[in-house]
Order: structure tokens, then sequence, then C-alpha cells
């Protein structure tokens, strides 16, 4: 067996003269690989294990009790000598774009982390072409970062994040300003680097998109994991912050005893399922 | 729509920014009394600088354009060569991030700079700052230090703001970005409840749901023209003109099109469509033996 | 929206020029502009910095000549004050007041070394990116973590000023006259009023930059790679070369010639 990716166990957060806990025992195991979605309204604890797991807790943000073990693939994360080090392993992108870009044109943004690790420029030259296909930036690249739209400025930063080429991604609210159409470039480059092998962390309120993208959901409240599983299981469940609407819609009509085959969670499913109860009558009817 | 009642006449409108880029090419647009307006479309193809023209913070760059207001004691006013804060009155304007309108200690010093600016009556501005408060579901917060809300509340806070002034119309600029579904909702009701009193409200907003659900009136922007304008039902049904501009109807509208049930905007709405076909003996299905279940 | 920022990208000699050698030949002109006041060798010196530029780096007089335009009325000023401090043959008389001649030129002489100081400031900043200002500076000794921190103001400057307008026009569109007044006293009002929330703002977002920062390994000892390699090229060594000849072309002018619209005092 491999390590999972991150194992979290007990994490425990209190701000300093916070009311509550901002993190209460919470327990977490991401496989590498997957794309693990985190739900949850605002004030769940979702940024909070987002910076614990990327190493700002304790050690850039001071104003913080934190108790509770996290490892990294299978390496304790107090082992790291510091916040750079961790930064090797795993690649946290914060909501705000605005102040995660921090050069004057677009290409300078992407390289310039990379040349602070002292990455060759061959191989800084392969990633920026693979940045600008995955992230469909190509236009950006001699653009002033001050002057792109708030959401060009979040793919330039989810992009130079990837460069840095880590193996677990940590992404709050990456999409947040995008259009759908955006949002799904987005969740698309996420899917083909997790089939790559990189680990995923994505907080996102964007529910009907993280029905499909995610190999699995955490819903979150007050501090505590209140349910993990697939996506079904999540979202079917009474823990879920909301749900897709093809799959409210489907458990309101199963409610009223009418929705008896799979529960959706994309549309073409819902026309399938759909389908199967009006259209074929001999298939799907026996295990309601 | 009854001409009487407009209230935003926009005319021929252009507006090419520094940098030459054409965000605005060519818009006739009239705003009406008492619509709950959204304005819909990728990031881009000019929602913002549309709704920016409504209150005067952006002109008309093209000779042509025009931009008049119908203030409510009957004056039309043109945008261009009125002083931004003399419009303040009929349109009022919630930026993006409330962070960069919150300016004061408390959220009642927040809620009297706008009408303060108006020249308010003082007697009865205490009152209207709680009953606004109430409308956006933050009451008795009052003496809060707006530092000391979430952000939704932030948001809601802005949006009172603006609110409390009385404008005849409230334009918002993405409302809901960023917050859950829980805290989106209480700002939609916000406006929503401001909506009933009689006002107009203008969004712009890339959440389709709630678009379909609070708005009367929604208008598809593509490439800094309207590319579509009419009630949520009519511009959600015309699926081909919004594939391109890349607007995906909500789900409840899609999955109904998908099945041939007309008229679906909501999940309820769907729900209630769905049961009537699922209730109705399916033609031509007959029925197996062993199925005991009654559709 | 990059007010700013006057850098514009492009692809003429100057845009590719290595950055020390435009700082060295902003440093020649700077010489000579400071060391004359005669006024044949400063019209000389600024006719040559516009021709250079349109010639370099397609700059048009067009584009800087509202700045210009700007510094008239301090030059006028100037000259004026000199004309009447300064001694020597009258060159009018104007109600009892006599302007001198020596003064006149004096002034006409100082207007025209902001001219071309001007110019050439404006030219460098239009052709060179910050970054290459920092790289350069990183070239002639300066640790880069300093070096860059010019680049990195360039970044935030933009953002300060679109803060600060987004303010000032959220206090306009809630009915504030003395956000977009005219009167600078009443503006004032405004700007101090939006001071508070810009600068908590600002505070939490340093804290938040230096974390990004971080993050992407801003403090790491370790050696750095340069993505974008600027050298020395022979055009470099000509673009300097050539300034320093045009320099002494003019101090030549200086000893060789007379000064002009002096009769022989």
């Amino acid at each position: 067996m491999t390590a999972p990716a991150l194992a979290v166990s007990g994490l425990t957060v209190r701000y300093e003269g916070a009311e509550r806990r901002a993190l209460d025992e919470v327990d977490l195991v991401v496989a590498p690989g997957e794309i693990l979605g985190i739900l949850g309204p605002t004030g769940a604890g979702k940024s909070t294990l987002l910076q614990c797991l990327s190493g700002v807790i304790p050690h850039h943000e001071d104003s913080a009790a934190m108790r509770g073990g996290i490892e990294v693939f299978g390496r304790p994360l107090e082992d790291f000598t510091g916040l750079s080090e961790i930064t090797e392993t795993v690649g946290l992108v914060m909501q705000d774009p605005e102040v995660q870009l921090v050069n004057t044109v677009v290409r300078e943004e992407l390289v310039w982390g990379m040349e602070n690790r002292g990455i060759p420029v061959p191989e800084i030259e392969r990633r920026l072409r693979r940045a600008t296909d995955l992230f469909d930036i190509g236009g950006l690249l001699d653009r002033f970062t001050h002057a792109l739209s708030g959401g060009e400025k979040q793919r330039v930063v989810v992009a130079s994040i990837f460069c840095l080429s880590p193996r677990i991604m940590l992404l709050d609210e990456p999409t947040s300003e995008l259009d759908p159409a955006g949002t799904e470039g987005v969740m698309d480059a996420i899917r083909v680097l997790a089939d790559e092998g990189v680990t995923v962390v994505v907080v996102e309120h964007k529910i009907e998109e993280l029905a499909v993208y995610a190999d699995r959901l955490v819903a979150m409240r007050a501090g505590r994991v209140e349910a993990a599983g697939t996506p079904r299981e999540v979202l079917t469940g009474p823990a879920a912050p909301d749900r897709p609407q093809v799959l409210d819609i489907a458990l309101r009509l199963r409610q009223r005893g009418h929705w008896d085959t799979e529960l959706p969670l994309s549309v073409p499913a819902a026309v399938a399922g759909w389908q199967s109860m009006t259209h074929d009558p001999h298939s799907d009817r026996n295990h309601a | 729509m009854n001409h009487k009642d407009t209230v935003i006449e926009i005319t021929g409108v252009e507006h090419t920014y520094g940098g030459g880029a054409k965000a605005l090419a060519g818009v006739d647009l009239t705003i009406g009394r008492g619509e709950f307006v959204a304005i819909i479309g990728r990031n881009g193809s000019g929602k913002t600088t549309l709704a920016k023209h409504f209150n005067g913070l952006l002109r008309p760059t093209n000779p042509g354009g025009t931009v008049r207001l119908h203030t409510r004691d009957g004056a039309i006013v043109d945008t261009r060569g009125t002083r931004l804060h003399h419009l303040a009155a009929t349109v009022g304007y919630v930026f993006q991030n409330p962070d960069r309108q919150i300016f004061h200690d408390t959220c009642r010093e927040e809620l009297e700079y706008g009408p303060r600016n108006l020249g308010a009556d003082p007697t009865t501005l205490a009152r209207e700052v709680s009953d606004t408060l109430r409308l956006v579901g933050l009451e008795g917060r009052e003496e809060t230090n707006p530092v000391h809300l979430s952000r939704g509340e932030r948001q809601r806070l802005a949006i009172a703001s603006t609110l409390v002034m009385g404008c005849d119309v409230a334009v918002v600029d993405e409302p809901t970005t960023g917050q859950d579904r829980a805290e989106s909702r209480k700002i939609l009701d916000s406006l929503a409840h401001h909506h009933a009193l009689g006002r107009t409200v203008v969004i712009i907003s890339h959440d389709m749901a709630l678009v379909a659900e609070y708005a009367t009136r929604v208008i598809a922007m593509r490439e800094g023209r309207v590319l579509t304008d009419g009630t949520p039902a009519e511009v959600f049904s015309q699926r081909e003109v919004l594939q391109e501009t890349n607007i995906r109807p909500p789900q409840a509208a899609v999955l109904a099109a998908e099945l041939g049930l007309p008229g679906v905007l909501t999940v309820d709405d769907a729900v209630r469509e769905m049961s009537t076909v699922l209730a109705r003996p399916r033609p031509g299905a007959t029925p197996l033996p062993h199925d005991d279940k009654v559709c | 929206m990059s007010g700013t920022m006057l850098y514009q990208p492009g692809k003429t000699f100057l845009h590719r020029a290595d950055a020390r050698a435009k700082i060295a030949a902003i440093i020649v002109v700077l010489v000579v502009a400071l060391t004359t006041t005669r006024i044949d060798v400063l019209v000389a010196l600024t006719a040559v910095v516009v021709i250079g530029l349109a010639a370099l780096a397609r700059i048009t007089p067009a584009s800087y000549a509202k700045a210009l335009l700007l510094i008239i009325p301090l030059v006028l000023l100037l000259t004026l004050l000199q004309a009447l401090v300064q001694g020597g043959p009258a060159m009018a008389t104007i109600g009892g007041l006599s302007l001198s001649r020596a003064g006149v030129l004096l002034g006409l002489g100082i207007g025209m070394r902001l001219f071309a100081m001007g110019i050439c400031f404006y030219g460098f900043s239009v052709t060179t990116s910050p970054s290459d200002i920092a790289l350069a500076l990183h070239k002639v000794g300066v640790p880069y973590k300093f070096a860059y921190l010019t680049s990195f103001a360039f970044r935030f400057l933009p953002l300060l000023q679109d803060e600060a307008r987004t303010l000032l026009t959220a206090m306009a569109v809630r009915g504030s006259a003395e956000s977009s007044s005219r009167h600078p006293l009443r503006r004032g009002r405004a700007i101090v009023r939006m001071l508070f929330p810009m600068l908590a703002g600002s505070m939490k977002r340093s804290s938040d930059i230096a974390l990004s920062m971080e993050l992407r390994g801003y403090s790491l000892p370790g050696p750095r790679t340069f993505y974008r390699t600027s050298s020395f090229r022979a055009g470099d060594a000509l673009l300097v070369i050539g300034v320093v000849l045009l320099a002494a072309a003019l101090l030549v002018m200086q000893w060789q010639m007379p000064a002009p619209f002096t009769e022989g005092a």
C-alpha cells in the first residue's frame, strides 16, 4: 500500500479570541491522484483546513493554536523544515487572486516561482507551454497582470502554482469569478492533472461542477466533517449544504414515489433516468 | 412596456476603453420602473460596462449614444454632462467587492452616509436605517463594526447602504460571487424585498439558477451587444442562441427542455411538471403483471 | 486602466536595448543637461533626444506633448523670475521693470533642460519593462531581492490607484459631492475618509502578498535562474558610444561657438 497523499487526524484549530474552534477534530484521508471537493457554508472551516494542509498554519499565521496530525505522503508535516520545504510538495491557491499576482506581466508571473526555485530554463519553457495550454492563457502572456479581469486573474494564479509542479494542489474557490465556460475549463485542467497523479483538494461552492468532477466530497459545517464519501453518497445525504438541481428534482420526485431509478448527478444522467422510467417500463422496475 | 414608466433609456451606446477595446458596440435598451433585471453573459461580454452606464459611472464614448434617466419628479436627465453625485438619488450602484465601498466604523454610520449626502430628514433617518437593515437581514446590527461581519453580511451591508438612499433603481454587480448558496439566497431575498416595494433592481450575475428564480427580465450580452432580451422563460428557452455565448440555463430548465416539458425554469416548476407526467397513466405502456406500483 | 504604468511593449531598437545601456545613455544626457546653461546647447540636446526617440523607438512628440504643456507654465514663471532677478543688459522694459536678457536666456535654458530630461525619462519608461529595470539593477550588483522590489512597486501602484478610485467613486454614487469635487479642500475630506479603509485593506493584503510570495519560493536562498536574459550586445554598445560622442560634440559646440544673443559681452 502506498501512503495516502494526505492523512489528517484529530486536527483542531482555534484562532486567538475566537468563540469556537475553527476546526474541530477533523479526520481526513486523500488518496494520490484524487480530486477531493470540500463543501460547506461560509465559516465551516474550509479555508482554515487548506491553510493547515499547506503549512500556512502554523508557519505564517501565528494567531491560531493547532493540534492534531497531518501527514503528507506518510511524512508528518512537522518534520518539514518550514514553509519553503512544504511548498515543494504542496501548492496552495488562495481565494483572492489579487494578492497572488506579484509581477507586472503575465509571462513573468508564471515564470517567477520557477526562477526562484532555480529550475533550468528549458524546463521553465516546457512547463510554461504546458500551463498555457492547460489553462487557456496563451492570449494573456504579454498582458499586464493588473489589467486582467477577475476570471483571467484566477486562471493565471492557478497556472502559476501548477508551474511549480506540486504533487498536491490545494485550491480555495479557484473559479469564483469565472463564467460557466471558464469554470469548466479550469475543472477540465484539474481533471487532466489528477489523471496524471496530482492530488487535488478544491474548496468550491459550484456544486453542479463539483458533483461531476470530484472523486470524493467532504461536507463541513462549523469546523467539523459532517459527511465524506463519493459525490453520490454525500450529496444524497442530509449533510449536503447544496445539491445540483437535477438531484434535487429527483429527490423530491422520489419523495412523492415517482423517481425509482438511480439518482442523477448531471443532466444527461437525469435524462437517462427519466427515459428508463417513462419509455421502457421493462427495465429498472424491480429494484425500486 | 408602458413608455411612461421608463426609468432608464439607452440609445445607440458604444463604449471604447482607452486601450482601444470596444466594450459596447451599440446598445439600445429601455428599463421600466419595477422591473427586476438580470444582465447575463460571459466574462468580458460588456455586462459591467453596460451597467456602469446606468448611473453615469461611464458615459458613452460615441457622440450619438445617450443614456437618459427619468427621475421621480418627471425630469429627464442625460448622464452626459451631469455630475455623478447628482444621479445618485435616481440610480444607486453597488460594486462587486464590498470592502471597497465600506468606509465607516458602524453599520449605522455606513447607512446614514448616502442619505445625509442627499439631504435626508434627520428625524426619520434612524428609522429608515433600521428598516433597511431589517430588509437585508441585519436587524439590530446598527452599532456593529463592519469588520466583524462575514463576507456575505458585508455584501448585504453594502447593498443596504445603497437601498437606504431610496433610489429608483439599484444596480448590483455580481452580488453572489464567492458566496455559498444560503448566503446567495439571503442577498437575493434582500433585493427581492426592495423590488417588492415597487423599486427597480438590476443585477449582473453568472448564477443562472438564481436569475431564473428572481428576475422578471433577462438581458443576455455578447461581445458588447444585446444578444437576447425577454422574460427568463423566453430567454432560457433559446438554447441555441445562448450557446453562442456559452450561457447555460439552470439545470432544471435544461433538463425540462431535454424532456420536452415547456415553461420550466426552477426546481419547483420541474418537480410539478415532471410529477404530472409521471402520475399520468402512460399510453402504450402496459404494466407488467408483477408491477404492483401505480405510477 | 494603466494610468501609472507608462511601459508599452514593443519591438523597436530601444525596446530591445539592454536596460543598462539605456541607463548609461540617460546618465550621459543628464550630465550634459546639468553642466550647461547655454540655450543653444540645450536646444540641440533636446532636439537630439526628440529625434532619437522618434527614430529608435517610434515615440512621436505627440505622445508626450501633453505632459510637456503642463511644464510650460512652470518654465515661463521661472523665466520671468530669472528675468527680474538677473542683472545685465535689459531685453525689454515693461512698466518700469527691466527684463534681463541673461535672465530670460537662463530661464529658457533651464526650461529646455527640464524638457530634455523629462523626454528622456519618458522614453526610458515607455520602452523598459519594470522587470527589465529590476534585472538591470541586479546585473550591476544589487541583490535580486531588492532589485525585484522595483518591479513589485509597478505591480502594486496601479492596484492602490484602482482601489482609491473605486472608493472615491463608491462615495460619489452615494451622493457625495466632495469625492468628485474640484475644490481641493472638499476633495481632501473625501480622501481622508477613504484613507483608513484603504490602509486597513493594505495591511491585510500585504500579509497575504508576503505569504503568496513565500509560497512561491521568494525567500529561498538557493541559486536562482533567470528566464529572461539580457545581454549587452553590440547594438547596446553602439547606443552608449553614440550618446557619448554626441555629448562630446555638444561640449565642443559650447567651447568653439560663441554663446548666442550676447552682443560681445
